[in-house]
């Protein structure tokens, strides 16, 4: 016997509720269950529900790079392969770049959930697996040239069928990722999560009739649908451009550029990135989904930052996307993309910012630190005597805002992903961590100041340990906004054994970018010590807050030297300031 | 609008992917077709025939036909 629920707009917030209730159990699940650091610590993952035909109703714990490959992984699918392709206990998985991935690393899951005969939707399931394969540990390789450098490419295949395992997909798989038994928990983890929401909502679907819920679903879509198109239609029409430069590609030495025209016209958004470098031969490539995230991101940080409006499908809508593929925005066959993912995104992110501070000044960030700092490495675990690989990232500086600083020590704004204690850290890996902190006067200065970036120093423990980078903005740092002056830019370094000073990747190995190679070797002893990148200041330093930039000096967030830069601020420089 | 849909018919051998000439997406199955100025243009949906030319034709101008 159904319980009665009127899908009034009590009704539908009492199922978007539900729907929420049940994406975060799902994440609950992943993160209790899962083996790698990256999923249980980092939460670089997110689980969903969708309808029949890929929509996107609820979500949770989400990680915003993954907004644009969620329902189009699901929906490409099934128009590649018809509903016909999905039976009861079914679940498959799918990395592939060029059908809807972010970059080979995040795998999506998809269950179909049947009532009765009829599909009715899919719980999913989508995170950044911490080793894939490919040339490098942690399947992160900044000089790979193509995408079977990078890993294991899955196109959808099942890996459940009816319930039973796809015994000769999974050993596909473990056979080639290097640390196959984190692949086996990882994955469970996202069975695991599936399995509850396909359980929840089939028990929601019990409670309250199948066509409540189903319907319920839909009116929520075109609930959201309707409150963003109100929200766009309040931002003035117009043509807004911004272009940017990237430092490099991981295999060669020049930047390429990013060049967007956000153009608002009434109810609906188009970035138009016709005029951006044709793709480039390192992995800082986006995919075509990737981009996508950075327009819906940038685009819900002006319209409703503070999500009140239910994030579905019903939000994508008004948003449209021109991408040429070919460009660094939209990579085709067999282009590279890892680091266009986790490094050209938030810097997409920041560069539609800066074309909608044309429209909305008060509404955007100056940049952000704008690089996840992407840290690899593995080996052979001198306690275990098992290969381990691990996937790092650290916080960085947040740009200030016409409300506030910057925040401080956040990992990219297109991640919203935790750091790793060093407690876990050195639990795991053979790496004794020296020092960790926030760096003094790495934020833009500004009315509002950027936020501060991290250092680490870690000594390796391990006879040698093989490490990876990716890390951006070294050469060219985070922007500041109207008056607010740039971030403090990255750094990687490197002290071998016995030497007394830290030195920079290229100088010491020889490799073509100081903060992208692929496999050093480092021997225990050796000593790795970064710096991430600073976020850009909003506004004039001169109109800041003296109690404000007073407060800074005392914390150590500013240096007394670097205050002058602020005009009245404290300190030997004061009154001598630019 | 005027385009008509065109269903690919490929073998699953085939791993070529293809991609809209209007927006960039995947086109995973079948092609909405449409007259661009300069011969058809493969695209993903009838949507992308509307901001073909009310956006794209008039800002960027025609594109070539898709090969
Ligand atoms: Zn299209």
């Amino acid at each position: 016997m159904n319980e009665k629920l009127e899908l009034d707009n009590v009704g539908l917030h009492v199922l978007h509720n539900a729907f929420t209730n049940i994406a975060a159990e799902m994440a609950l699940v992943m993160m209790k269950t899962s083996y790698s650091t990256i999923f249980n610590e980092g939460l670089d993952f997110s689980t969903v529900l969708l309808d029949a035909r890929g929509n996107l109703i609820a979500e949770k714990n989400f990680t915003p790079s993954m907004m644009g490959a969620i329902p189009n992984t699901v929906a490409w699918t099934l128009e590649e392969f018809g509903p016909e392709f999905f039976s009861p206990g079914d679940i498959v998985v799918h990395n592939d770049p060029y059908r809807g991935q972010c970059h080979l690393p995040e795998h999506m899951m998809m269950k179909p959930i049947f009532l009765g005969e009829e599909l009715v939707a899919f719980s999913g399931a989508i995170g950044h697996v911490a080793e894939v394969g490919g040339k490098a540990p942690g399947s992160f390789a900044s000089d790979a040239t193509d995408v079977y450098q990078e890993g294991l490419r899955l196109p959808p295949v099942k890996l459940m069928e009816g319930g039973e395992y796809a015994e000769q997909v999974w050993r596909i798989v473990l056979a080639n990722h290097r640390t196959p038994v984190n692949t086996w928990g990882d994955f469970h983890a996202m069975i695991g999560a599936l399995n509850v929401g396909e359980r929840r909502f089939s028990a929601l679907a019990e409670r309250y009739g199948t066509e409540t819920v189903v319907d319920g679903g839909q009116r929520l879509i075109d609930y959201s649908e309707k409150r963003l198109r109100a929200e766009v239609v309040d931002l003035p029409d117009g043509k807004y451009e911004a272009e940017m430069q990237v430092e490099d590609d991981g295999v060669g030495s020049d930047p390429f550029t990013v060049r967007v025209k956000v153009v608002i016209r009434g109810d609906e958004v188009i970035a138009d990135f016709t005029g951006s470098s044709p793709q480039v031969r390192g992995p800082m490539n986006c995919t075509f989904v990737v981009a996508l995230s950075a327009i819906y991101n940038a685009v819900f940080c002006v319209t409703d930052p503070e999500a009140l409006i239910p994030r579905n499908s019903g939000c994508y809508r008004p948003v449209r996307i021109i991408a040429p593929p070919g460009s660094v925005v939209n990579v085709v066959h067999p282009g590279p993309s890892v680091g266009g993912n986790t490094d050209l995104q938030p810097k997409l992110v920041d560069l539609l910012l800066a074309a909608l501070s044309q429209a909305v000044p008060g509404r955007v960030a100056a940049s952000s630190g704008g690089s996840s700092s992407n840290l690899l490495f593995g080996g052979t675990h001198p306690e275990t005597g098992r290969y381990y690989s691990n996937y790092h990232f650290d916080g960085m500086g947040a740009g200030g805002t016409n409300e506030k600083d910057g925040n401080d020590a956040e990992v990219t704004r297109h991640s919203n992903c935790r750091n790793t204690p060093i407690e876990v850290f050195e639990h795991r890996y053979p790496l004794l961590t020296l020092e960790y902190g926030m760096v003094t006067d790495s934020g833009g200065a500004g009315r509002h100041r950027g936020g501060l970036s991290t250092t680490r120093t870690m000594r390796v423990t391990a006879p040698e340990i093989t490490f990876s980078a990716l890390f951006d903005r070294s050469r060219i740092a985070p922007t500041g906004l109207f008056g607010g002056e740039d971030g403090l830019g990255s750094l990687l370094l490197v002290k071998r054994r016995g030497e007394d000073e830290f030195r920079s990747f290229d100088e010491v190995f020889g490799v073509a970018s100081p903060t992208k190679f692929t496999n050093v070797v480092l021997c225990e002893g050796d000593e790795i010590r970064y710096r991430t990148p600073g976020g850009g200041g909003f506004g004039d330093p001169a109109e800041r807050d003296p109690e404000a930039l007073q407060a800074d000096v005392a914390d150590g967030y500013v240096s007394r030297e670097a205050a002058g830069r602020y005009g009245a601020g404290p300190g030997p420089q004061e009154g001598t300031a630019r | 609008m005027k385009g008509h849909w065109v269903e690919f018919d490929r073998h699953w051998r085939d791993t070529d992917v293809v991609n809209c000439q209007v927006c960039g997406r995947l086109i995973p199955s079948r092609a909405w077709m449409f007259d661009g100025g300069r011969g058809e243009l493969r695209s993903c949906s009838p949507d992308c025939e509307e901001i073909y030319f009310s956006y794209v034709e008039p800002e960027h101008g025609p594109k070539e036909a898709a090969k």
